[in-house]
């Protein structure tokens, strides 16, 4: 019991910075309207300023490396927290100040952006080697009745309690903190009443990221640092954020303090007990806190009243027509018979993408949810796959029949909380559970390949091997399964069950009135797109011919949510394009040749993303789109004076447009 | 063709009685009237009786009880209604719109889900279409078509259906006066070709001048009933619209 005790004590580390980042994530969405999922990125990368800052003598920003003098311990801390507000504001006066009237999908999206900034940034501007934070606290033990606890924990606590304690305070009783309570109630009457939103969301990125950046300093010494690993502390603090129902500072740090210590102790009963998982038992824990939380509130977050456009782009009018299929497939065949080498591997990869993003494109650009664990789905199918193949004896269309129904029926479970909650809540939940099942699942060796990698043997189809990677016949046979995927969304687009989705997309109350079963074809929605996401883990784990739990990273799903976003989520031709620009897709790959980007790859394109999320909120396909017709308009007018029906539709869209965005 | 009947229906929010034990009956085949003024209740007698609010009491569509079905269920049954700020689909055209609200279309098997949709030129949508006068902006979406002719789409959603009840919230709102006159003749149409039409209003002309039969609610609880004329010169109603001993 006391040995209990003494775990629990021991995770007020993990605790502070759950109850810390939660408190920003708070602190964002209440002035800002954004779910800030870039605060475990902000925190690690400023624990890597103040590192190199320690112990090294450098200053190193995102451009340039300073030599420094050695520094006073506060004087490091003061300066790595001034980088962290510099960054917190430039994030908001580049991407979020443009992007506030976006809707809640795109600022989640462009928080995206500003993880795969930021971590892009660590990896090239911090070396590993000298990574390790020199405690700042003292971390003394500490003899409590038969306990031994460093002392730098209660420290740690403390100063996050103290600052919610300032928070709270300040909501309270200062003219700020009432205008940020008021336009987090009704942000067009805070303004009416004089108050400015944009002066309140610079607040709030200034705190909020400061506030990451102490705790990213502070707790570094026992976290250790890992660009991936640190941003990821965000899921628990996002999970805790909810219990506090992104609105009280003090429920929010209290779960998360009690998060980090039931996580500890659960690390030591895992120890105590062999038949628990040896694995990931303490990362499915936020996920059941999120999913427990809402079941328990009813489902119902308080949502922002904000000026803000909840709207998705729009659909297109018309549809694909079978030439456009017909020349988009001769392309890809020709494409795959002449290029080679890397170049086809990466053709391969963007061919099996585009199934990724078109699984995203029924979810999100026709059903209107927002899932952020389409490469769940995409991983369980592939483990299964990988399990069927080298453990059975199976014929050929069996195993992947069966991963992909199982990712079906993973998708149909996953869209039971989708029948309550809706919006960027629904993507938090689907958020903690792709984490959970990444870290309980994918990562346990007994079930999938572990850190090896589970092998996947060659395709075989009537007896002729079809190879795998960049062989001709392995990438035909992606090409021809994703082409008649394709064609199917197409068609779904057109069916009455497509049209459902859309009415639910637009307006669920509507629909429901419309006599449409909501619930059944949200089930459906998630089924489908869960398939097609399952459908590209098993081309994925035959063309790599072996999987690893990194395919299907938390990350991969967010850049994919990134890139079909920023080609067009609201169609197909969105997802084709998107598969192009996917990492390691054609586009990309070409590009990194060309331009010779090397390293500077990720960051590059991470900075893309975010300045076309920023100029082009409709997406490259829409664009693409509209420009034809605004060609095709130009030649037709001299003949043509009268706008036919269609061209009135797009005129009648083109005003839409103008007024949404005048507004 | 059915009535509709309401038996001690009550919706609180937090501590607010929106709705306290309304018991009324919308006869069979009559242009019924809802009226009262703001906060009266009316759009929350409206969602409880659709589902959309969590509602005590019971709810009866002829002999069915409704009250533990799920709104679409209820919109299956016949018992469909419209919505006061339109709630139109704005990525389906208007022809679109309103084929979403065909019988048949929802409650049928999973794999008539698959067959396409339905285009403006099937006979019975090209008929309403053509009635309402929307047959010339079929193509167009929602948003490119005027707020009168919005509210029509509105209200085509809902006939399409062919419901045995139909409940109307303020489909006046935003029409000028002319359009009002021409909604009463169409909903009085509506009317004798079958449907039940419960209509809550603002426009005391459109109900007055239209209506069989008027219930008026005020501070949750129903406060009078009776045809137009008795309504007119009900001293409660008056003193509810008017303020507390106002002559009149």
């Amino acid at each position: 019991m006391i040995e209990l005790l003494q775990f629990a004590l021991l995770g007020l580390g993990a605790g502070t910075i759950y109850a810390a980042l939660g408190t920003g994530v708070v602190l964002t969405y209440q002035a800002a309207g954004v779910i800030n999922i870039s605060l475990g990125a902000m925190g690690m990368y400023i624990g890597y300023t103040y590192a190199f800052l320690r112990n090294e003598n450098l200053l190193v920003l995102p451009i340039g490396t300073f030599s420094m003098p050695v520094l006073p311990v506060w004087a490091a801390i003061l300066l790595c927290l001034a980088i962290a507000m510099l960054l917190g504001l430039l994030a908001y006066a580049l991407v979020f100040r443009p992007l506030r009237a976006a809707s809640g999908l795109l600022k989640l999206v462009a928080a995206v952006g500003i993880v795969m900034v930021l971590q892009s940034l660590a990896v090239l501007r911090f070396p590993s080697t000298s990574a390790s934070v020199p405690p700042i606290l003292a971390n003394d033990p500490l003899h409590i009745g038969g306990l031994t606890v460093p002392w730098d924990r209660f420290l740690l606590a403390a100063a996050v309690i103290a600052v919610a304690v300032l928070l709270w305070a300040m909501t309270r009783f200062t003219r700020t903190g009432l205008a940020m309570r008021a336009v987090a109630e009704d942000e067009r009457a805070a303004m009416l009443l004089g108050h400015s939103p944009g002066r309140l969301s610079a607040l709030a990125w200034l705190g909020s990221s400061a506030l990451a950046g102490l705790l990213g300093i502070l707790a570094s010494p026992i976290t250790g640092l890992d660009p991936v690993t640190n941003s990821l502390f965000v899921v628990p603090a996002l999970a805790v954020a909810i219990v506090g129902r992104l609105r009280s500072f003090g429920v929010t740090v209290a779960a998360g303090i009690a998060l980090g210590m039931i996580q500890s102790v659960v690390l030591k009963l895992q120890g105590d007990y062999s038949w628990l998982p040896q694995t990931g038992l303490r990362d499915v824990l936020p996920f059941l806190v999120i999913v427990v939380t809402l079941a328990v509130g009813g489902g119902r977050l308080p949502s922002r009243g904000t000026e803000e456009d909840p709207r998705l782009p729009a659909v297109p009018r018309g549809g694909t027509k079978p030439i456009t299929v017909a020349a988009t497939l001769l392309a890809g065949v020709a494409l795959i018979l002449t290029l080679d080498g890397p170049y086809r591997t990466a053709l391969t990869t963007s061919v099996v993408a585009v199934l990724v993003c078109l699984g995203i494109v029924v979810v999100t650009g026709m059903l209107g949810q927002i899932s952020l664990a389409q490469m769940t789905f995409a991983g369980a199918a592939g483990f299964v796959l990988s399990n069927l193949t080298t453990h059975t004896h199976l014929p050929f269309p069996l195993p992947p029949l069966i991963a992909v129904t199982l990712a079906v029926l993973l998708g149909v479970g996953v869209a039971v909380p989708a029948l309550r909650i809706r919006g960027v809540t629904l993507g938090v939940v689907t958020l903690g559970l792709a984490v959970a099942v990444s870290e309980f699942v994918f990562k346990n060796p007994d079930w999938t390949g572990g850190f090896g990698g589970s092998r996947v043997p060659e395709l075989r189809l009537f007896g002729v091997g079809l190879g795998g990677g960049g062989d001709v016949g392995f990438a035909l046979f992606a090409l021809f399964t994703v082409t008649a995927c394709a064609v199917g969304v197409v068609w779904l687009r057109r069916t009455r069950l497509g049209g459902q989705m859309l009415t639910i997309r637009a307006n669920e109350r509507a629909a429901a009135a419309a006599g449409i079963n909501i619930a059944g074809v949200k089930l459906t929605g998630f089924g489908i797109a869960a398939g097609l996401a399952g459908t590209a883990g098993v081309l994925l784990g035959y063309q790599q011919e072996s999987l690893a739990f990194q395919n299907f990273d938390v990350f991969v799903s967010l850049t994919y949510v990134a890139v079909v976003y920023l080609a067009g989520i609201s169609r197909v031709s969105g997802a084709v394009i998107a598969g192009l620009m996917a990492p390691g897709g054609l586009v990309y790959y070409a590009l990194d040749r060309w331009l010779e980007l090397g390293k500077y790859n990720a960051i590059v394109s991470a900075i893309g993303l975010l300045v076309a999320l920023v100029t082009t909120p409709g997406g490259v396909a829409g664009e693409l789109d509209r420009q034809m017709r605004w060609l095709a308009g130009r030649r037709r007018r001299p003949t043509v004076p009268e706008p036919s029906g269609e061209q009135a539709a797009v005129l009648g869209e083109e005003t839409e447009r103008v007024v949404t965005r005048t507004t | 063709m059915s009535s509709l009947a309401l038996r001690d229906l009550s919706v609180t929010f937090g501590g607010v009685r929106a709705l306290e034990g309304v018991s009324l009956e919308v006869a069979e085949g009559t242009l019924t009237g809802l009226i009262g003024p703001n906060g009266a209740g009316k759009t929350t007698l409206l969602d409880a009786c659709t589902g959309y609010v969590a509602a005590r009491g019971e709810v009866y569509l002829g002999d069915r009880r409704l009250d533990n079905l799920a709104p679409y269920r209820r919109a299956r049954a016949g018992l469909v209604r419209t919505f006061q700020s339109l709630d139109l689909f704005d990525d389906l055209t208007v022809a679109e719109n309103v084929a979403t609200g065909m019988p048949g279309e929802t409650n049928r098997r999973w794999w008539h889900q698959l067959r396409r949709m339905p285009s403006a030129d099937i006979p019975v949508l090209h008929d309403l279409l053509g009635s309402l006068g929307l047959d010339g902006v079929a193509d167009l979406l929602p948003g490119a078509v005027s707020q009168g002719q919005r509210a029509l789409v509105a209200l085509a959603r809902a006939l399409i259906a062919r419901p045995d009840v139909l409940l109307l919230d303020e489909p006046a709102a935003g029409l000028d006066t002319h359009e009002s006159e021409e909604l009463g003749r169409r909903l009085r149409g509506v009317c004798e070709r079958g449907t039940t039409v419960l209509l809550v209003e603002h426009d005391m002309g459109l109900v007055l001048g239209n209506c069989d039969h008027v219930h008026v609610l005020d501070g949750g609880k129903q406060l009078a009933s009776g045809t137009p004329a008795e309504v007119r010169s009900d001293p409660a109603v008056l003193a509810a619209y008017l303020g507390e001993g106002s002559p009149s």
